[in-house]
């Protein structure tokens, strides 16, 4: 069941260089019980995109486009109803959890407020709630934990805590943005494993928003590649990993430390991604692309189009066979070497 | 096998818990490091790996001696530096260098990055004014910098070039060693592979040896010739990088090796993963017997009394485990 879709996705931030399109036409669905990974390097707009989406965006930002919720339009509710949303049918995690806990009150204090703001429920059964939220996300003596502050736990267990707070209420949509990225290795693994657990158990439609490709191998169904606020290639997970399309994909997966040889250099996307206040005409990607041609640089940017691989798309000039043949060439993953 | 440039012996470094505000008295002491071994050889690469808080940047900042160390030995060049302190140092600070994880803030914002790069120079004296600037100049082409941008600040730069602002800071003195904590773990991927090759064409230009500390195990592979493997203050497992990478003998290595997550979505599915339970235990109360053993997916009764001792193969492979995983 499709449960979000976003067409045409703009949104605008108001600076006092001029406006910044920080994400830039971008349209995604994602089903109910399917992890969507939306892959990008600092500033391609993967966390306006998911701003947006709660409806969290500063004054200063403005979006055209539709962003629906099941049948329900997002863009140009009123604040109240999308507080009424946010923390019951959608409902976000972040990086660092001391954003989003409160770290003067007691960890079970926050949960039944969280409870109590969205479900008709008596304090007691609120308080049996939260003790089973915790206890679902692996924490420990969850009675005990209750009483505790945030500060007083390690930062996996403050990240259990979060994903307990968004799931408490069981959200329709889940948006974690990187969920892992603060963490150990070994305390990343545990939080990865524990939410391949609960996208079987609660049936929500999961956005991962991450620069790490590792984690979108890990957990996705399918990714979108993200380049200066617009998406260059979606597919489905394994296709993207084994059939790269677009030129950017194929630059990310090669400059992994992991996938290459140790005798030869890292592959190095020449140049940096451009300023959005002056994007490039044509494809954003064009100037730093080995494969641009003069179309690449003057005309307008492809669309999202289907490739002959089963349920990709890419926005790329480059026709199927050199895609096919580059894309495995640059970003061959050690099995083919 | 070469005389190593920078060694230390059993090298342990506290910190002192304090209570009171007016008054404060040590009420209890953090063993950060508790007894550390290592051998940087000429031209090497080593590595030093674990979880937050298993003392690996205390112990370099140790070695480079930001961080008096309470107990043990570094000898540089054969000579013991330990004790050294004043002038006599400063030898040993033009030699042995560092790179930090956050670029942003070990730059001055306030000083044109010419300044920041030459401030090393100034602070050893080194040269005429005309031959620091020519030596600024030098160290920013080599990182990949436009010597044009001497009067720039530093936030006119992305991230992936004040980390190359602090790698020229960083040899502009023409060290022998460079220590660097986590130099890449801030930056987007694609910025990644550039300083990761920019460190190994310096390495091979200008004849460096490198400890490196981070936690990203597969720029670690790439980096370094040996590794370190640590755990609550002491090492647990070293050898050849390909040694631990393909054979880790101790099961915290192999945890941790197991955790990483794989980009490649079929063997990221296909593979059993070990997946360590709980957290690293606090330093103030560290385990009795193998510091590890709480967590350890194999450990037996007797770990819990039993404290293991890195014991070394012919090979030069060591590990700190009553119970080894066979190879």
């Amino acid at each position: 069941m499709r449960l979000l879709t976003v067409d045409d996705l703009r949104t605008t931030f108001r600076t006092d260089d001029g406006p910044v399109g920080a994400v830039d036409g971008v349209s995604l669905s994602v089903d109910a019980g399917q992890v969507l990974g939306i892959v990008g390097e600092s500033g391609c707009g993967k966390s306006a995109l998911s701003l947006s989406i709660m409806g969290l965006l500063p004054k200063s930002a403005t979006i055209t486009g539709s962003i629906r919720l099941g049948e329900q339009e997002l863009v140009g509710l009123a604040g109240s109803e999308l507080r009424q949303l946010r923390g019951d049918d959608m409902a976000m995690i972040f990086q660092d959890p001391m954003t989003s806990l409160n770290p003067v009150m007691r960890i079970g204090e926050q949960l039944i407020e969280a409870i109590r703001l969205h479900q008709r429920v008596s304090k007691a059964e609120a308080r049996r709630l939260a003790v089973d939220g915790l206890a679902a996300v692996g924490i420990p003596s969850p009675e005990d934990r209750m009483r505790a502050y945030p500060l007083e736990l390690s930062g996996g267990m403050r990240q259990r805590v979060m994903i307990a707070m968004a799931l408490l209420n069981r959200p329709r949509l889940l948006i974690a943005d990187e969920p892992t990225t603060a963490l150990d290795v070994t305390t990343q693994a545990q939080i990865l494993e524990l939410m391949r657990e609960l996208r079987r158990e609660v049936d929500a439609a999961i956005v991962l928003i991450t620069h790490d490709l590792g984690v979108v191998a890990e957990l996705c169904d399918e990714v979108a590649v993200m380049y200066a606020g617009r998406i260059v290639e979606r597919a489905p997970v394994a296709e993207l990993f084994a059939h790269p399309q677009h030129p950017y994909t194929w630059g990310l997966l090669a400059s992994l430390p992991g996938r290459s040889g140790a005798e030869e250099r890292l592959y190095q996307i020449p140049g940096t991604p451009p300023s959005l206040l002056h994007p490039p005409a044509g494809c954003r990607f064009a100037p730093r692309c080995a494969f641009a041609m003069d179309a690449c640089r003057t005309d307008p940017a492809p669309l999202l189009t289907a490739t002959a691989r089963a349920g990709s798309a890419v926005a790329c000039r480059l026709d199927q066979t050199t895609r096919d043949r580059e894309g495995v060439r640059l970003s061959g993953t050690e099995a083919e070497r | 096998m070469s005389e190593p440039i920078l060694r230390a012996t059993g090298v342990r470094i506290g910190f002192p818990v304090t209570r009171g505000i007016v008054f404060q008295r040590e009420v209890a002491r953090v063993q950060a490091v508790d007894g550390v071994d290592l051998e940087l050889r000429a031209g090497e690469t080593l590595a030093i790996v674990g979880e937050s808080g298993c003392g690996k940047t205390t112990l370099a900042r140790g070695l480079v001696r930001l961080q008096e160390i309470d107990a043990g030995s570094i000898e540089f060049m054969g000579e013991d530096i330990t004790r050294r302190s004043g002038r006599a140092l400063q030898g040993f600070r033009r030699q042995v260098t560092m790179i930090f994880q956050d670029p942003i803030a070990s730059l001055d914002p306030r000083m044109r990055i010419g300044q920041s790069v030459q401030e090393p120079l100034d602070i050893h004296s080194i040269g005429t004014p005309a031959e620091r600037k020519r030596q600024v100049q030098e160290a920013m082409e080599r990182v990949g910098l436009n010597p044009e941008h001497y009067n720039r600040f530093p936030h006119e730069f992305s991230g992936g070039q004040r980390q190359r602002i602090g790698i020229a800071r960083a040899i502009v003195l023409e060290p022998r060693v460079i220590v660097c904590d986590e130099p890449v773990s801030a930056l987007d991927v694609s910025v990644q592979a550039q300083i990761v090759n920019l460190l190994e064409d310096l390495q091979r230009d200008l004849g460096l040896s490198y400890i490196v500390i981070a936690h990203d195990l597969d720029v670690v592979r790439r980096l370094a010739d040996r590794v370190q493997v640590m755990y609550l203050g002491r090492v647990v497992e070293e050898g050849a990088g390909e040694q631990i990478y393909q054979g880790p003998r101790h099961p915290y290595s192999h945890a941790l090796l197991s955790a990483r997550p794989i980009a490649d979505p079929v063997r990221a599915r296909s593979q059993t993963r070990v997946v360590l339970q709980g957290d690293v235990p606090s330093p103030l109360r560290p385990p009795a017997g193998c510091r590890f053993h709480p967590r350890c997916p194999v450990a037996q009764a007797s770990c819990a009394q039993q404290d293991p001792q890195l014991v070394h193969a012919a090979d030069g492979h060591g590990w700190a485990c009553a119970y080894p995983l066979q190879p």
